[in-house]
């Protein structure tokens, strides 16, 4: 009965030093926050490619950032990219396959034309439907059908990732007339 | 009391007649199920490159280090002599030393290596956990001044007879490197599938990529 009381005014006690132990600046001035950690600093525009080695089926997905331009405003927390897209940021692009390929002739963008299995080079690919921008979409996908060892692709954009998935299947049957069931995707942007 | 059955000559004609049709729809079905389960693409990451606004010229976006490179490979960095990469293995082998080693007939320079199975190589395997046939292993090659490069050789055999999965794996781990820090190829070698990972100051060692003997 004596010991009710007293662990009662420790506990108080207690409580009342937890609510001591907020945050402290250690500046002086009062209105400057202890801390501050900008989440909703915008991002900056990144253009994402797809590109593969068709010796090997390795998929890349080449993030390109690109500065905003200044004055530029951010809308839904992105900054919005280029509608022209220079070829040497398309060049660029394929060079993380270049480097890591066993054979240079294999890297080519991950959009084919159909047909793709009987002249696989690069000039039977599209660079500009081989990228998704950050400021129209979230994902880049990729949906393919095997000809023999090798992956023949179609990618598209989406705000999810199932729907960057299916978009691309969709643009793949239709375009190669073949069932694409080799599918995926992945984020535009780089993760922070 | 036994039930007696009647014979199907004897069943509902028109159960009878829907029969065929309910057997190749169902087979119709079975197909068509089989044919639209998707199946998962990886897609690997390199590291980002960044532009000015002008899109004039880019440059990588990352600033990596060799410790990235040693964050994979539990420690083991180019340059180190045979002795410290021996160190480095789960179970380190005797009598590891350069004048020790064999010498690796693909290069014309004089080159040297040892190898660990695959399967032995714990962190060595980078993650990956798909099958990588039991005959798989790592070669770590030597030129006089250290180790130049690591070379994943990934077998298939009869339990795994598309090792695609693990090598992809280990693909993705170093792919995530610029390539100023280690550049990883990968291509197959007859029916093996391998990725080095190469020092990129290694000069024109760089190019020389592994095929198996005929014997081998």
């Amino acid at each position: 009965m004596i010991l009710r009381p007293i662990l009662a005014l420790i506990a108080a006690l207690l409580v009342g030093r937890a609510a001591l132990a907020a945050p402290v600046g250690t500046s002086n001035d009062e209105s400057v926050p202890p801390v501050v950690t900008d989440t909703t600093k915008p991002r900056q525009c990144v253009i994402a490619y797809l590109v593969t080695d068709v010796a090997t089926n390795d998929m890349f997905v080449s993030r390109q950032q690109v500065e905003p331009p200044k004055d530029q405003a951010a809308s839904r927390g992105r900054y919005p990219c280029p509608t022209d897209v220079p070829a040497r940021v398309a060049t660029r692009a394929l060079e993380p396959c270049l480097a890591r390929a066993g054979d240079l002739k294999f890297c080519v963008f991950g959009d084919m034309a159909r047909g793709f299995e009987n002249r696989p080079d690069v000039r039977q690919t599209a660079e500009n439907t081989s990228r998704c921008a950050s400021d129209l979409a979230t994902y880049i996908g990729i949906a393919c059908w095997k000809a023999g060892d090798r992956d023949i692709c179609n990618v598209a954009c989406g705000d999810t990732e199932q729907a960057a998935r299916d978009l691309a299947r969709g643009r793949c049957e239709v375009k190669q007339q073949k069932r694409c069931t080799i599918t995926g995707a992945t984020l535009i942007l780089p993760p922070q | 009391m036994p039930v007696k059955t009647a014979p199907f000559w004897r069943w509902p004609s028109t159960f009878v007649r829907s029969l065929p049709v309910a057997l190749v729809g169902c087979a119709m079905a079975c197909v068509a199920a089989a044919q639209d389960a998707s199946v998962n693409k990886a897609i690997l990451a390199p590291p980002p490159s960044a532009w000015d606004r002008l899109m004039l010229s880019g440059r990588p976006l990352l600033s990596q280090t060799v410790s990235d490179f040693a964050a994979i490979t539990t420690g083991i960095v180019f340059g180190m002599g045979p002795g410290e990469v021996n160190a480095h293995m789960p179970n380190p082998a005797k009598g590891i030393s350069w004048s020790a080693l064999p010498a690796a007939a693909e290069f014309q320079n004089d080159v040297r290596y040892f190898w660990i199975r695959f399967e032995d190589a714990r962190d060595l395997r980078v993650g990956a956990t798909s099958c990588a046939g039991a005959e798989s292993y790592i070669v770590f090659l030597f030129q006089p001044r250290g180790l130049f490069r690591i070379s994943y050789r990934l077998v298939p055999d009869v339990a795994c007879p598309r090792p695609a999965g693990a090598i992809a794996e280990v693909f993705g781990r170093f792919v995530s490197l610029a390539t100023n820090i280690a550049l990883s190829v990968h291509y197959r070698a007859g029916p093996m599938e391998v990725v080095d990972v190469t020092d990129p100051t290694a000069g024109y060692l760089m190019a020389t990529r592994w095929q198996p003997r005929a014997e081998e």
